[in-house]
């Protein structure tokens, strides 16, 4: 953090250049927007493309308009989030508990390896109608497809961050005597974190999937089925105003666990991944 | 007569061996076959002796210092440290690894505390002496630096601070000073071996450097490669403290050359 100040070196004024090509190509990338828009208007305006297909963005803008001023949005969307976010805790946990206990032993991790490697390569929407067929039309079933499709990100990443501790810094905690509990504590659980949080982020995507998934195949509140409504009255306006809603709370989501990623991991170099 | 007292006093004498390193193979297993890389290493070391481990890279420096340290198994032969067999790491011995390995983490400061907290130390006194050790290795005021902020050498000499901060009785430092320029390098040296002859610690190090190790040893242990073993293991008889002076001695130079020589570095 200190090191950033001291900025008069070649490097970093080579990178000062990269960062005006990136205002630049914001720009451009807006500019592009723009154009699409009004393609898209005037196309839809002098009837190439057909409103049951295309709704004209003026159309959709007026239909999220439309929705945002009604309250029983906000009551699908509650059940929609409820779901969701109860799917991604439980599964993120479920998921970062299970990868540690499976790092933890080498054995049990190898013979529970081969039920991990099936279980993941199941498709897993395809249980969908299965979970409603358990748990009925409430929002249980969409929890349970949210925490199953969720859980597979942060639990690879849980496993692969707890081995990326090096060989160096295990010998270090041996040569200190270091107890187990606090080798795990100290070491191995910080090693892993950016690895975790990256799962985290991936997690809480899927997460919202599931959720609106279950909704599609059977319920009688959240934005899914409102989704599923809409497309059958031919309500076409609103079905893609509530695909615009959706992805802005999904962008929310993702800043807010990506600001928690810097904050809490501080010190992971990010300069070579963006 | 003469015999038997010969024959008690050198039983005594090894008795008075802290370390004991007698006939020492270590081997790796490699996909389908074992390398080895240590071969009949025999070293005894008295309590406040300083050695140094001098040879080539990939001659087993650094395997030989784990051994030392607990941290490796040896293949076969026998390894004491007090009279007792090593079976694992102990507290009277510090480590210092090739790498600085910090924790990115953690500040310096909390880098320093790493030991103490994993040996539910006192942490009040243990804060007093990072200032302490800071200073020793010329960062005092960097105890709320992060790792990455601090440049290689830096790194290093942090990590010989966290090796100081419990006071072990054995240093075990594999090329302590590999990243640091010749004048930090040598204040250093001079800071280490003040640290040495004023606390008694014994000090086993590894390098690379022939001037470095005849000024600071009291024995220099000149190993071969492939296998790892033993060339000779010369008395460096120059009384101490030694200074700059020391460089300047017939004696000295007699010493470096002839190490050299078993190197086989230099033109003749
Ligand atoms: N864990 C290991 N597994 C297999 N081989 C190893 C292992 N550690 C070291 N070796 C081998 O042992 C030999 C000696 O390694 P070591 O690190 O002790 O050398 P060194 O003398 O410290 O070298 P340098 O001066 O470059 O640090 C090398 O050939 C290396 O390949
Ligand atoms: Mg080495």
């Amino acid at each position: 953090m200190k090191a950033t100040l001291e900025k008069a070196d070649p490097v970093q004024s080579k990178s000062g250049f990269i960062r005006k090509i990136f205002k630049k190509e914001a720009l451009l990338s807006i500019a592009l927007l723009v154009l699409l828009l009004a393609a898209w208007e005037i196309l839809s305006r002098i009837g190439v493309l057909h409103p049951l297909i295309l709704p004209a963005p003026t159309v959709v803008f007026s239909a999220t308009l439309e929705l945002l001023a009604s309250s029983f949005l906000y009551l699908h969307l509650g059940v929609t989030l409820y779901e969701t976010i109860a799917g991604f805790f439980i599964g993120s946990f479920l998921a970062i508990i299970l990868g540690i206990v499976v790092s933890s032993n080498p054995t049990l991790y190898k013979v529970l390896n081969p039920f991990i490697v099936v279980f993941q390569a199941i498709p897993k929407i395809a249980l969908a109608p299965i979970f409603v067929t358990w748990f009925g039309f409430g929002p249980t079933a969409k929890i349970v497809m949210a925490i199953t499709i969720c859980f597979f990100p942060t639990f690879v990443n849980t496993v692969v961050g707890l081995k990326s501790v090096d060989e160096e810094s295990r010998l270090l905690f041996q040569s200190l005597v270091a107890k187990k509990k606090d080798t795990f504590f100290k070491l191995s659980l910080p090693t892993a974190l950016p690895f975790i949080f990256a799962g985290l982020k991936s997690s809480l995507t899927f997460a919202l999937i599931g959720a609106i998934v279950g909704e599609f195949v059977g319920a009688n509140e959240g934005i899914g089925m409102l989704l599923d409504t809409f497309n059958f009255q031919l309500e076409m306006g609103k079905v893609y105003a509530l695909i615009v809603i959706l992805s802005i709370i999904a962008l929310l989501l993702y800043l807010l666990i990506e600001w928690l990623d810097k904050k809490l991991i501080f010190w992971a170099d990010r300069d070579n991944n963006n | 007569m003469s015999i038997l007292v010969n024959d008690a006093l050198d039983r005594n004498l090894e008795t008075n061996y802290q370390i004991e390193i007698h006939n020492i193979y270590k081997s790796f297993d490699k996909r389908d076959s074992a390398v080895t890389v240590l071969e009949n290493i025999n070293l005894n070391v008295r309590a406040g002796e300083f050695i140094s481990l001098l040879g080539p890279s990939g001659c087993g420096k650094s395997t030989l210092l784990k051994l030392i340290g607990g941290l490796l198994d040896q293949s076969s032969g026998r390894l004491e440290i007090d009279g007792h067999a090593i079976t694992g790491p102990s507290k009277k011995v510090g480590f210092m690894f090739q790498k600085a390995v910090l924790l990115p983490w953690r500040t310096v400061q909390q880098n320093l505390l790493l030991p103490i907290e994993l040996s539910k130390g006192n942490v009040e006194e243990a804060n007093a002496r990072i200032g302490q050790l800071l200073e020793l290795v010329g960062l005092k005021g960097y105890e709320h630096y992060y790792p990455k902020e601090l440049s290689g050498g830096m790194q290093q000499r942090i990590s010989l601070a966290r090796t100081l901060m419990t006071d072990p009785d054995i240093l075990l430092l594999d090329e302590p000073f590999g990243a640091l320029d010749e004048f930090t390098r040598e204040t250093l040296n001079f800071s280490l071996m003040d640290i040495a002859e004023q606390s008694g610690k014994t000090v086993i190090l590894v390098t690379h450097n022939i001037s470095e190790a005849v000024l600071m040893s009291d024995k220099v242990v000149v190993l071969g490669i492939n296998p790892g073993h033993v060339l000779e293991t010369i008395d460096i008889n120059i009384p101490k403290p030694r200074t700059d002076q020391v460089m300047a001695t017939k004696q000295y130079s007699e010493y470096v050359l002839h190490i050299r020589d078993l190197l086989g570095v230099g033109r003749k």
